[in-house]
């Protein structure tokens, strides 16, 4: 077996190595009308003064699944790429379901690739980065060979990619919005004699009308976790992000003079919440099934058995439309709880791309990011297809779809590792109904007044030096802190002491201290 | 002499190590082989260094295990459970094997044994969401009856106390078809002239199945005891996942060490403590499983694993 | 039972033990056969039931919303569809086949008090159940040593040799009489001779059992696919399917994660989810019960030691 391994492979290289020498498209993927790759061009082929005469092919994976018109897609922006910087990408996808075994096996198994999405949190990348599987991107390597990436992308962004030193992704450019807000059924707004809900305290209140007058909605249904989420934005608070540490550390957001970083436990605001969360469970506001559900989290609300929807924006109003297609009669509608407290931007390493630590294309590949993040033309179809088949440009850089059941889909084929604002287009909507006008008047408000930056929304904690604890930390979560947040834990004082007590047997102070310390020479280095 | 007694040997059974000859290869290379992953239980495992070139690290892969402080009841769990699984489930596809048999009408016996393998085709997935439906606070099936008969509700999901029934009956059911039919073989192959000399002295059908039938069938009952021992520090991490999920309000009650490993790792898939949690398990089953066969050796040699 | 012991029995007047035994055994693999069936109809009926009427109602014994829309969903393509069927066959004969013999030789060997060394190949054996390397390791050889990627062996296998199956087949042939394989030997058959014209036709329930356990494997076993298969016409059914309902469950959380509120996301948004789960199991048990009889046929008592004769 090995031996016939070796064989194809020394016949590949002497296929190259024919095609490299000779004059013939250099190519089989390119198009007929690429540009002649021959030796006299080739010679002269370069980019950024750096020479890229060897035509390369790129292989890239991407997560999710393949569209029906993917490939078509691709042919067209492989054209571009060749033409620039004569390599084209080769595409592999990990589905969903494969992706969580299959990401580390790549590395492990020594597969040969070059570039693969990656996202902090849930894309793999500070696993990847802790056992090195990318490659350490210098701001050197990048301005050489990403020039326009750098001209583009802020200084918190990489600040945020950095970990121990050095930066392995390249973080997308896009202001989202984290933080919640909370669709509503507009009937029982109505009912209960409610025009908008401006606050916390008030959405309560309304969540404690519908408890005792409707037999058959419940405020929350099964989903009470987002609450204390809104809880924590109405107190400015936000979690130190990083792995395996859930909502157990946090720091004062709004404040940038506050530079400490609070243990949950020890924070009053925190006992507080678990016995006003106790209290609203008593009173009926969400479901005993509450922590053993199989539901998804919007089918309470789509079912009519919950009256509300705590999610980020776009994701509710996906749900409160599909809710109002389905039910006019509710008229639900979205609702910031609160208005007043400035929003904080997603981190932008959300997602990104990175390239593999034992690429042999290492430079051509960050050519090949430069490209796909600033050039709107690939920018355009890598998120929205081919123009005239899947979408059309509408004025001011919108566009809008041609074909709802379109085969390539609007941001559907894990392009989001290169978003870039700057040049993204908007979705360019005819017949704006409220739901759409109020999610724009929510939107503007929350542009209008970004949070000020601080010094930690970039940290993100490594964790290391303390892993055995915070892999014991883990163990403890699901079964002594997550009752406790929904009210279900039985006598607050009681539970908080036993939850103590547990976190410290498992080595908390150990990671409460390294995230301390990582984030003073974090604070000290920016 | 003694060489020579092996070469003899290897000459004399020459025609048995042809025919073990495949098995032998095929386990050396898928089994043997990939074992020597075995040191990445004492490993910080780097994709650059891969298995054998990762620096050493001790036991620290070990340590959140112990760490958690749940390293005790975890393993408790885990063998209490694997234990009532294997006496429940023992006779109750035993018995089912047995009255199959009795059965005189060929179609009802067909069907009935068609229908009892229906379980093991529905995955836990789906298992955990009909478990739902029949168990939910708020709109269970169960507590559906228990309102119309004017009693209380049972909130089963945070009543820790109720999970050792309901995970027993959730695996007994899930697995009684697939497992009778290893009894039904076994009975199958018993040679019938002992049963015509069985009636002829008259001996009641009940005397029947307990003297000729029961006794006949231990080889594969002790057999499969055996192979159930042998992974009795292994908890079936898909059905108690699905089944009890993130619900911490069981734990004390349903945690086992694979679902505490996969909570401890989730976070960071960290290859070393997999393997630490695995190689813990092993070693455990390795002994565990020395001494009952020691134990069934004594007993009857014909019986033993090994 | 086979012929004799039943007319036997109808001739012994039945007395009251046999009555009280056949109650028993009516009732009790009745409660066990309806306690099977039932969840089954539900998730049947849950098949043909409208994704809305599962969310709100759970699940019943009659479709709510008589729809076969996750149906259609499932043979979208039916051409595609047929072709993992196809592989999936391929597998499950060619793997069964080959599979059983190589157990059943191995097993007639450790079965054989007159091979010396056989404990201790039953150990080398067993210890691989006991201790393993882990996926990484594993997936290296198939891989990188092996060349296995996309190759339809990577499916036949992993699951060639099943040492559980090995040591149940033993205990199998332990239970046949040696002085049938003492009488084979007399009339000169070699070993290999013996196991086939001998032991193998005395083992027909076995090999039912443990080749049934076999195929059911390889009917089942989407994870090698998932692991090795990277090529869409060669994946077979179980993870063909799989993967359908990962496409869709992909398509909702691509809305969360992008923030959605476009067009095409919403229409995603309706698509089934739970009916499709179970369409799929549907799907994927339908074969294989009708094929179970087949393999009953197997389970007939007769086997009399006076009815081999060498």
């Amino acid at each position: 077996m090995k031996k016939r391994v070796l064989s194809l492979i020394m016949i590949l290289t002497l296929i190259t190595a024919l095609f490299a020498g000779c004059g013939k498209n250099g190519n089989a993927v390119g198009t007929g009308k690429g540009t002649e790759t021959g030796g006299k061009d080739a010679a002269e082929k370069t980019f950024n003064g750096v020479d890229i005469s060897k035509p390369v092919t790129l292989k890239m994976y991407l997560l999710g699944d393949r569209t029906a018109d993917f490939d078509k897609v691709y042919a067209e922006i492989n054209k571009r790429l060749q033409e620039k910087l004569n390599a084209t990408v080769e595409v592999e996808f990990l589905s969903w379901s494969e992706h969580d075994k299959k990401y580390s096996l790549l590395f492990s198994g020594g597969e040969d690739f070059d570039l693969i999405f990656t996202a902090a949190g849930w894309g793999h990348y500070e696993n990847t980065v802790a056992m090195g599987g990318f490659y350490a991107l210098t701001k050197d390597f990048i301005s050489t060979y990403a020039p326009d990436i750098m001209k583009v992308v802020p200084e918190v962004a990489w600040s945020q990619a950095t970990i121990d030193d050095s930066i392995y992704m390249v973080p997308n450019y896009q202001n989202e919005f984290g933080n919640n807000v909370v669709g509503l059924r507009g009937d029982l707004l109505q009912k209960y004699g409610y025009n908008d809900i401006t606050s916390f305290d008030q959405l309560l209140e309304f969540y404690g009308k519908v408890a005792a007058g409707e037999p058959s909605v419940s405020p929350l249904g099964t989903q009470a976790g987002g609450l204390y989420y809104q809880y924590l934005l109405d107190k400015g608070m936000d979690t130190v992000s990083g792995t395996s540490t859930k909502e157990l550390f946090l720091y004062n957001t709004v404040n940038p003079e506050d530079k400490t970083i609070t243990y949950a436990l020890d924070w009053a605001g925190f006992t507080d919440y678990c016995k006003l969360a106790k209290d609203l469970y008593d009173k009926g506001y969400w479901s005993a099934d509450s922590l053993a559900t199989t539901e998804e989290r919007q089918d309470g609300f789509l079912s009519g058995t919950s009256a509300s929807l705590i999610w980020n924006i776009g994701t509710t109003e996906t749900y409160v439309d599909q809710a109002n297609k389905e039910h006019p009669e509710w008229k639900a509608q979205i609702f910031d709880t609160s208005p007043s407290v400035a929003k904080a931007v997603n981190a932008y390493i959300n997602n990104g791309m990175a390239i593999n630590a034992t690429s042999k294309n290492k430079e051509r590949a960050m050519m090949v990011l430069n490209e796909f993040y600033t050039n709107p033309e690939i920018q355009d179809l890598t998120s929205l297809g081919i123009e005239g088949t899947h979408w059309k440009a509408e004025a001011d850089n919108q566009y809008s779809v041609l074909d709802a059941e379109s085969n390539y889909g609007v941001d559907a084929n894990c392009n989001w590792g290169w978003v870039n604002m700057t040049i993204k287009r908007l979705e360019y909507k005819a017949n704006p109904d409220e739901v759409d006008n109020k999610v724009k008047a929510i939107k503007d408000s929350w542009n209008a007044n970004i949070k000020p930056e601080h010094i930690y929304d970039g940290f993100t904690f490594n964790n290391a030096n303390v892993s055995s604890q915070a892999a014991a930390v883990e163990t403890v979560l699901d079964q002594y802190y997550t009752p406790l947040v929904l009210g279900m834990a039985g006598d607050v004082d009681a539970a908080i002491a036993e939850l103590r007590k547990q976190l410290d047997n498992a080595g908390i102070q150990s990671v409460y201290d390294e995230i301390k310390k990582q984030a003073e020479s974090y604070a000290a280095g920016n | 002499m003694n060489k020579n007694g092996f070469l003899h040997k290897l000459k004399k059974y020459r025609v048995f190590l042809l025919m073990i000859l495949p098995a032998v290869i095929y386990t050396l290379v898928f089994s043997y082989i990939p074992m020597a992953g075995i040191v990445m239980a004492f490993k910080k495992y780097t994709y650059a260094g891969g298995i054998f070139n990762s620096p050493w690290n001790g036991l620290k892969n070990f340590e959140f295990f112990f760490k958690s402080g749940q390293a005790f009841l975890v393993t408790k769990n885990t063998v209490l459970y694997n234990l009532m699984f294997i006496a429940f489930n023992t006779v109750l596809q035993m018995t089912v094997a047995i009255l199959l048999t009795e059965m005189k009408n060929k179609h009802f016996r067909k069907i009935s044994q068609s229908v009892m393998f229906l379980p093991y085709f529905i995955s836990w997935v789906i298992v955990s969401v009909i478990a739902f439906n029949l168990l939910s606070y708020d709109y269970g099936f169960i507590n559906g009856i228990l309102t119309k008969l004017g009693l209380g509700k049972i909130n089963f999901y945070t009543t820790g106390a109720l999970w050792p029934f309901i995970l027993i009956l959730f695996n007994a059911w899930k697995s009684v078809g697939y497992g009778s039919v290893m009894y039904l073989a076994a009975i199958m192959g018993i040679d019938t002239s002992i049963y015509e000399a069985a009636s002829i002295d008259g001996a009641n059908v009940f005397q029947r199945i307990f003297k000729i039938t029961i006794p006949l069938m231990m080889p594969t009952v002790i057999i499969l005891l055996l192979l159930s021992v042998g992974g009795i520090f292994r908890g079936n991490f898909d059905m108690f996942y699905n089944l009890v999920g993130k619900n911490g309000t069981l734990y004390n009650y349903t945690d086992v060490i694979d679902t505490l490993t996969f909570r401890a790792l989730i976070a960071n898939n960290d290859f070393g403590m997999a393997a630490a949690a695995g190689f813990y398990q092993s070693v455990l089953c390795f002994i565990t499983i020395l001494l009952v066969n020691k134990l069934v050796s004594v007993y009857n040699k014909d019986y033993s694993l090994f | 039972m086979n012929e004799n012991t039943t007319a036997r029995a109808k001739r012994i007047k039945r007395g009251l033990d046999s009555r009280v035994l056949a109650f028993l055994s009516y009732f009790i693999n009745g409660v066990v056969a309806l306690f099977c069936l039932v969840p089954f109809i539900m998730v049947i009926s849950a098949s043909f039931s409208s994704e809305e009427a599962i969310k709100l109602n759970g699940f019943s014994l009659l479709p709510q919303n008589f729809t076969l829309e996750a149906y259609s969903t499932v043979f979208k393509e039916p051409s595609v569809i047929l072709r993992a069927y196809g592989v999936t066959i391929f597998l499950t004969i060619f793997g069964t086949v080959a599979g059983l013999f190589l157990q059943t030789m191995t097993a007639y060997v450790l079965s054989r008090k007159e091979f010396e060394w056989r404990n201790k190949f039953s150990f080398f054996f067993y210890f691989t159940t006991l201790f393993n390397g882990g996926l990484v390791p594993y997936f290296v050889l198939m891989t990188r040593y092996l060349g296995l990627k996309d190759n339809y062996l990577a499916l036949v296998l992993p699951l060639l040799f099943s040492v559980y199956n090995l040591l149940i087949m033993k205990s199998y042939i332990m239970g046949i009489p040696e002085s049938l394989i003492d009488a084979a030997k007399i009339d000169g058959c070699g070993e290999f001779g013996t196991m086939v014209k001998v032991v193998m036709p005395l083992l027909k329930p076995a090999m039912a059992t443990v080749g049934l356990f076999i195929a059911l494997a390889y009917w089942n076993d989407w994870y090698n696919a998932m692991l090795y298969i990277g090529k869409d016409e060669m994946q077979p059914l179980q993870y063909f399917l799989y993967e359908q309902v990962n496409n869709i469950e992909a398509y909702k959380r691509l809305v969360e994660s992008m923030g959605g509120g476009s067009t095409a996301a919403v229409s995603a948004m309706s698509m089934p989810t739970q009916s499709l789960k179970m369409a799929l199991t549907v799907v994927v048990t339908g074969p294989i019960i009708l094929l179970y009889p087949f393999v009953q046929r197997y389970f007939v008592q007769g086997i009399t030691i006076g009815a081999v004769k060498g």
